[in-house]
């Protein structure tokens, strides 16, 4: 079995240039801490997201680095600005032990 | 309380005349409660209907939660399920043999089932433990990730599907129906230093306030579940086993014949609901 974690990328809001749309986005990382101890007592190593970029039609919108507070399966919501011509929403991300992961959705204009 | 007998007899007569849900027992239980509790708005469907799912008992916000597939964590197990049903890389997938999950939707209504050997019980997850470890993925544990996302896609599958367990044909319903009454047996017997059995909270106290919680009947209709304190998804196993523990008593081992009867009694007592999981808990 693969360790890919899924994730999922969707938005609310209706999708037309210049309208402000919110993307949601879950996965299912365990956003281990590093602080929990297994049923042993053996210390847990630390496994969580260290830092996730967001990219609009490959330009970045904004970075951010989770932290031990967020809890496991993190999900966040941001608003943005559809571009004129529609694009491509990406969010990529990298966990403690190096493995990355991403997900992209098509901003399929409405009319 | 009532006389520690009186009740244990009750039921299992009831249980072995008619091996189904213990209709008799609510109706008086039902009395019980009407008189007991004034205040309990959230459930105004109780007690006129004692099989009431779980999801009854949610609080508004934990139901939106899951009602959203986009932003519902169990969104992510079952999309973990559905790549594991293709998965071939370990060995034959799930799909090789059993084509579209669908196929499968009598499966999670219809456990457990009693083994081969037609001796004890295996629950749906002890199945997809032994399917995994002949299909080249000897190592899978219970409640390991890839055992509840199977689980819960079975369970997706199987939405709005009646339980339905009942005894095998021919000479099994024998042991079937001991291992029943073994399992009726525990539901009633007192556990633990709170000196509590399942029927003093889930039957006697449903729809009354336990700390934060509403008390449900305890029907099996929503696993796997997502449980907000787990922060991931779990079996029905582990759900009776953090009910051991609520009760301080000393835990079952996982995969205990004890879990596995207890759940048997559980599936036959809410034979005829929907199952309507994986769904989400506190």
């Amino acid at each position: 079995m693969s360790t890919q974690y899924p994730s999922r990328l969707t938005f609310a809001g209706v999708m037309r240039p210049g309208n402000t749309v919110e993307a949601r986005w879950i996965a299912g990382h365990p956003m281990e801490t590093g602080l929990r101890g297994d049923d042993l007592g053996r210390r847990i190593q630390r496994n969580i997201i260290v830092q996730a970029r967001v990219l609009l039609d490959g330009k970045l919108l904004f970075e951010f680095e989770p932290g031990t507070g967020m809890s496991a399966n993190p999900y966040l919501a941001f608003g943005f600005t559809v571009p004129p011509q529609g694009g491509v929403l990406s969010l990529h991300w990298v966990d403690d032990t190096g493995q990355r992961g991403s997900v992209q959705q098509l901003l399929l204009l409405e009319k | 309380m009532r006389p520690p007998d009186h009740p244990v007899n009750v039921r299992l007569q009831w249980l072995l005349a008619t091996a189904t849900a213990s209709a008799l027992s609510f109706g008086l239980t039902a009395c019980l409660v009407l008189l007991a509790s004034g205040a309990t708005a959230q459930t105004a469907s109780w007690p006129d209907n004692p099989k009431l799912s779980g999801n009854a008992f949610l609080p508004p916000d934990l139901r939106k939660l899951q009602d959203e597939s986009a932003t519902s964590p169990i969104a992510v197990w079952l999309d973990r399920g559905r790549a594991l049903w293709a998965d071939s890389s370990s060995g034959p997938s799930c799909q090789s043999c059993h084509a579209s999950v669908d196929a499968l939707k009598n499966s999670a209504p219809t456990h457990p089932r009693l083994a081969a050997g037609g001796k004890s019980l295996i629950s749906l997850e002890d199945q997809i433990i032994a399917c995994s470890a002949r299909t080249g993925r000897p190592n899978v544990k219970p409640e390991d990730d890839s055992v509840l996302a199977l689980s819960a896609v079975l369970h997706e599958s199987a939405k709005d599907v009646p339980i339905d367990v009942r005894p095998p044909p021919g000479q099994a319903a024998v042991q079937w129906q001991a291992l029943l009454s073994q399992g009726a047996q525990q539901f009633v017997t007192r556990l633990g230093r709170m000196n509590l059995a399942c029927v003093h909270c889930h039957e006697e106290n449903v729809g009354r306030q336990m700390r934060t919680d509403v008390v449900s009947p305890g029907h099996p209709t929503g696993f796997p579940v997502y449980r907000m304190g787990w922060q991931r998804l779990g079996s029905l196993e582990r759900r009776l086993r953090a009910c051991y523990s609520g009760v301080q008593a000393v835990l079952p081992a996982p995969g205990a014949a004890e879990l596995r009867e207890l759940e048997l009694y559980l599936k036959v007592r809410a034979n005829g609901m929907a199952i309507n999981g994986p769904s989400i808990r506190r």
